[in-house]
């Protein structure tokens, strides 16, 4: 029953022991644990690291100091801009070869008359069951100087080790926007692309003027989600690299630096204060792309039941 | 019937030769893409069986020109590995680490995205957009104060710790997830068992649970291979030592070895990585349902 | 604006499976032609072939006087109205009906004169601007047949457009579509599964089986709905054609000095002299057991027709149905029930099977509710022995047709 007392409508099914609680007893129960391993491995953390970057190493309040030193002027600037720049360099690889591949791979996967095509979409997405550290030793195995096909250590230098730590990586995880495309174009009626044919629009016609618009909400979806993990990443280019991201900070993204400055390595202590700041610095990158996702996409492009 | 002659209209036939040659690239393209996926992870199957020497000093492929070449090929890598340097315990620990990883948060998002979805409480729209929202946060941010934390609670190189720290990590996309699954489940279904005098408790129990078993499925999926293959949390909450070491770091110790230790290596990443696969394999048919579930209706 | 013809069309899957087999149809040029049938006969695939959407095995099509079995869709000028409309749910009212038109690089002006004079005709006019979405189902029907109206055609090809809108709208839309028909007079193949459909809407009428083993020809009967309804060839478009369904009993033919009686159930009926010449050699028939078929409508209570000695049943009412302006009265008959291959077919498409039957024959009667009926009443019903059938059990066949 609901009590006149409370100020929203609460129905406690087994019948009036809410009394005097403003959230009745099983709604605690459901919630309470959840939200509190939540608040305190996300809401606590999230809000202590804006406060430690805030601080100095010893517990000083020192503002915005620690912030001041990554733009340019300060010390970390040309460090973190560089990290920052090889991120969404990495993040490009993904934006404009992973995602593409897997719209495409997906697409010829979906042509009628393609048989096996369960066995095809398996072996292009097992990568994404391997561990970073086992995606990078195979690709050692096969790009080592010594006797790889290779014989530039493609690794080791500076122009090419980001590259191809991204192409390692789009080759670990294509499988997962194609197994997500693969997923939405299958779920488009048959009939809409029957009526197409009908109407008079061939192959690429049906694809661009059909098909591409009714995806493009899976592809802001994909697209978001790329941008989240991609400034996340850490575990392939520390396994394969090291916390230095060498050579010579080349392959040096965001997560590797947030590692390095807070645990230190050999040349370098490490600094609470630097590593929060850091970490800060990339939520906020992130939470800009996604704000853009969501009031420059988003909003323009609805979803369609189909 | 009207038979005699009709004009053969030949603005677009397409003879059976054409067809096929439309198909054929399609399946040429595929297959390639399928080739390049697999032959990498191929290799590693093929290093595995090689002589340690050979491994680190010349290609996999080149053990394919002459495969019948008996001496090349051994299987003393896999005895060594589950012999060898903590391999075996950090098979184990993996285990102890990944399962319950996987239970707990399953289990406790599944009771809160019931809540959200079918219970009404003040605040509810902003716990959930709270919860989602986080989704954005980098676990980096989250790093330095919980380990100020766990070195406070003394639960640096524990499993408690880790499987906490996971079950937080691993919540607010089990959340959404569920929470997108359970409030779709038909409302009559509440209602009748509510007219049937059920409490909340027992409608989870009875009805939720086992209509999710797919949500639920596709979401263990996830978090078990997000888990099993983590490299970052391990290191950072669980370290190196071999008494609680995982196979991610384990292996990852081994790739430094800068070639001495790589036969073990080989072999272990091998054998580990057939846990994933069979999960996967098992799990399959809930995880294109899993993908779908949370974004269609975006 | 053309014909269509198909000789010994014929579709088999991959795996075997025939759909349609040995279908011979000449459509003439401004018909509207239905295709009728329980799921499964085919009907949605003999369309699909005449437009293109599936690859004909066997057979050729012809759209006009050209051969189409290897035209694309998109060259065989006809417009097609999909079940679920398929309405692009991305584009406006106005590009949905214009698609078909950008594609064949009309003038522009040309393509906005089309659709907004369909728009006109279909009383869509308001809602060019708005997306799919926000329509309700009668007002998207309007829009896939706008659709398929701009393109000026050859045939509009129609699979089941009324089956998703509710029985009142799908009414009306009925005979909007044969005003529609009747202005443009485009030829129209139109799929339904509904007979109610098909007899208001067709000037004639294609009767489909599914494809047996044993018979693996579809098509029962291509006539007018009137001709199907008075001589249908066979118990499957006796008993599929016409609600409610056939009456049908095992009766044999007796002779003698006063005339040919049908005896069944311990009953007799005179066999008048115009239903003996509607089926040529029944007489040779005699002492066989033969079907007989009595449509409900062609009985009338005898409280009205006054005393008709010798064409009348006398039973128990079962359950009564006031409509009112007429009641339907079911009756059983002592006799096992007929059971052949066409009962067994139709039965599958309502999902029963002959165990639903009983051991009784189950009769209906309509009535005109002028005379009260009640549950358990004795009740006598006049037949009106001109419009009997008879059918041979063996083939399904009405006696006196040709195998």
């Amino acid at each position: 029953m609901t009590q006149t007392t409370v100020p929203k409508a609460v129905k406690t099914v087994t019948g009036g022991s809410a009394k005097r609680w403003r959230v009745p007893r099983h709604v605690i129960v459901f919630l309470a644990p959840a939200v509190i391993i939540y608040t305190a491995f996300m809401v606590y953390p999230l809000l202590d690291s804006l406060r430690l970057s805030l601080l100095s190493d010893e517990g000083v309040f020192v503002g915005l100091e620690n912030i001041r030193e990554l733009f340019p002027g300060g010390n970390l600037s040309n460090t973190f801009f560089n990290a920052l720049g090889n991120n969404f360099m990495f993040f490009a690889f993904h934006f404009f070869v992973q995602n593409p591949m897997g719209l495409l791979i997906a697409v010829l996967l979906t042509q009628p008359g393609l048989r096996g095509q369960g066995i095809y979409r398996t072996l292009i997405f097992a990568p994404t069951l391997l561990s970073v550290v086992i995606v990078g030793f195979i690709w050692q195995l096969i790009l080592s100087p010594l006797w790889g096909i290779i014989e530039t250590p493609l690794l080791g230098k500076t122009a090419t080790a980001l590259p191809t730590l991204s192409l390692m990586s789009v080759w670990q995880y294509l499988g997962i926007p194609m197994m997500f495309f693969y997923a939405t174009l299958v779920g488009i009626p048959e009939e809409l692309l029957e009526a197409a044919r009908v109407d008079g629009a061939s192959g690429w016609k049906i694809f661009w003027k059909i098909t591409f618009p009714l995806m493009l909400p899976m592809i802001g979806i994909i697209s978001i989600i790329t941008y989240i993990a991609n400034l996340n990443a850490f575990d392939l280019i520390y396994s394969v690299q090291g916390a230095l991201a060498g050579p010579e900070f080349s392959t040096d993204i965001m997560g590797t630096l947030f590692y390095r400055s807070f645990f230190g390595q050999q040349l370098q202590i490490g600094s609470t204060a630097v590593g929060a700041t850091v970490a800060t610095a990339m939520f906020v990158v992130i939470l800009i792309g996604v704000l853009v996702y969501l009031f420059g996409f988003q909003r323009r492009v609805t979803t369609y039941e189909l | 019937m009207t038979t005699s002659s009709k004009t053969l209209d030949v603005a677009s036939t397409p003879t059976k030769v054409q067809k096929w040659s439309q198909k054929a690239p399609v399946r040429i393209a595929v297959v390639l893409i399928a080739a390049m996926w697999s032959l990498p992870t191929l290799g590693l199957l093929i290093s595995s069986i090689r002589q340690p020497n050979d491994i680190a000093t010349s290609g996999w492929w080149t053990a394919l020109l002459h495969p019948f070449e008996a001496a090349q090929w051994t299987v003393t890598n896999y005895t060594d590995v589950l012999g060898a340097d903590g391999m075996f315990d950090a098979f184990v620990n993996s285990l102890i680490v990944t399962i319950p990883a996987t239970v707990i948060p399953i289990t406790l998002a599944a009771f809160a995205a019931y809540a959200f979805a079918w219970m009404k409480f003040p605040g509810r729209s902003f716990l959930f957009a709270m919860v989602v929202g986080l989704l954005v946060v980098p676990l980096q941010m989250t790093l330095v104060p919980l380990l100020q934390l766990y070195t406070d609670l003394e639960l640096t190189g524990t499993f408690l710790g880790v499987w906490l720290a996971h079950t937080g990590f691993g919540l607010p996309l089990a959340v959404y997830l569920l929470y997108n699954y359970i409030s779709q489940l038909p409302k009559d279904l509440f209602e009748s068992a509510h007219i049937d005098g059920a409490s909340h408790f027992t409608a989870f129990i009875r009805l939720v649970m086992p209509l999710s078993l797919p949500a639920l499925a596709s979401f263990a999926i996830f978090q078990f291979l997000w888990v099993w293959n983590d490299l970052l949390i391990a290191l950072v909450f669980l370290g190196t030592d071999s008494e609680v070491a995982v196979v991610t770091a384990q292996l990852n110790e081994l790739v430094g070895s800068r070639g001495e230790a790589w036969h073990i290596l080989t072999a272990g990443a091998f054998v580990t990585m057939i846990v994933p696969v069979v999960v996967f394999l098992g799990l399959q048919r809930f995880f294109v349902r899993g993908l779908l579930a949370g974004s269609v209706k975006g | 604006m053309a014909s269509i013809t198909m000789t010994k069309l014929g579709k088999i899957y991959p795996d075997g499976t025939r759909a349609v087999g040995d279908v011979d149809l000449e459509i003439v040029d401004g018909e509207f032609l239905v295709l009728v049938g329980p799921s499964g006969c085919g009907k949605s695939t003999i369309l699909r072939m005449i437009a293109g959407l599936e690859e004909i095995s066997e057979g050729e099509m012809y759209i006009g006087e050209t051969l189409v079995n290897d035209v694309q869709p998109k060259d065989r000028d006809i417009a097609m109205v999909f079940q679920n409309y398929a309405l692009y749910p991305h584009m406006t009212v106005y590009d949905n009906m214009a698609f078909g038109l950008k594609l064949r690089k009309m003038d522009k002006a040309d393509i906005d004169r089309r659709v907004k004079e369909a728009a006109a005709v279909l009383e869509i006019t308001e809602f060019l601007d708005r997306k799919p979405k926000a329509l309700s189902g009668g007002q998207r029907q309007r829009v896939a047949m706008g659709r398929a109206i701009v393109r000026e055609p050859k045939a509009f090809l129609m699979d089941e457009p009324l089956s998703n809108l509710d029985a009142k709208l799908r009414v009306q839309m009925r005979t909007e579509l044969s005003e529609l028909h009747h202005r443009l007079k485009t030829t129209t193949v139109y799929v339904t599964h509904d007979q109610i459909e098909a007899m208001t809407l067709g000037h004639r009428v294609a009767v489909l089986k599914p494809v047996t083993a044993a018979r693996p020809d579809n098509l029962s009967q291509v006539a007018s709905p009137g001709e199907l309804y008075s001589n249908p060839v066979n118990m499957f478009v006796a008993g599929f054609i016409g609600s409610p369904a056939m009456n049908m009993v095992n009766a044999t033919l007796e002779q003698d000095a006063t005339g040919l009686y049908a005896k069944f159930a311990g009953l007799r009926l005179l066999v008048d002299q115009v239903a003996i010449d509607r089926h040529p050699g029944l007489v040779e028939r005699l002492g066989e057991q033969l079907v007989l078929g009595i449509r409900p409508g062609n009985f009338e209570a005898e409280a009205i027709t006054g005393p008709a000695p010798d064409r009348t049943i006398t039973a128990t009412v079962t359950v009564a149905e006031m409509l009112g302006y007429e009641t339907f009265v079911h009756f059983e008959l002592e006799q096992p029930p007929v059971v052949t291959p066409d009962i067994e077919e139709l039965l599958a498409d309502t999902g029963a099977d002959v165990s639903s039957l009983g051991d009784t024959t189950k009769f209906t009667a309509r009535v005109t509710s002028d005379v009260p009926v009640s549950l358990g009443q004795e009740l006598t019903v006049t037949v009106d022995t001109t419009k009997l059938h008879f059918f041979d059990p063996a083939t399904g066949l009405r006696v006196g047709t040709a195998v």
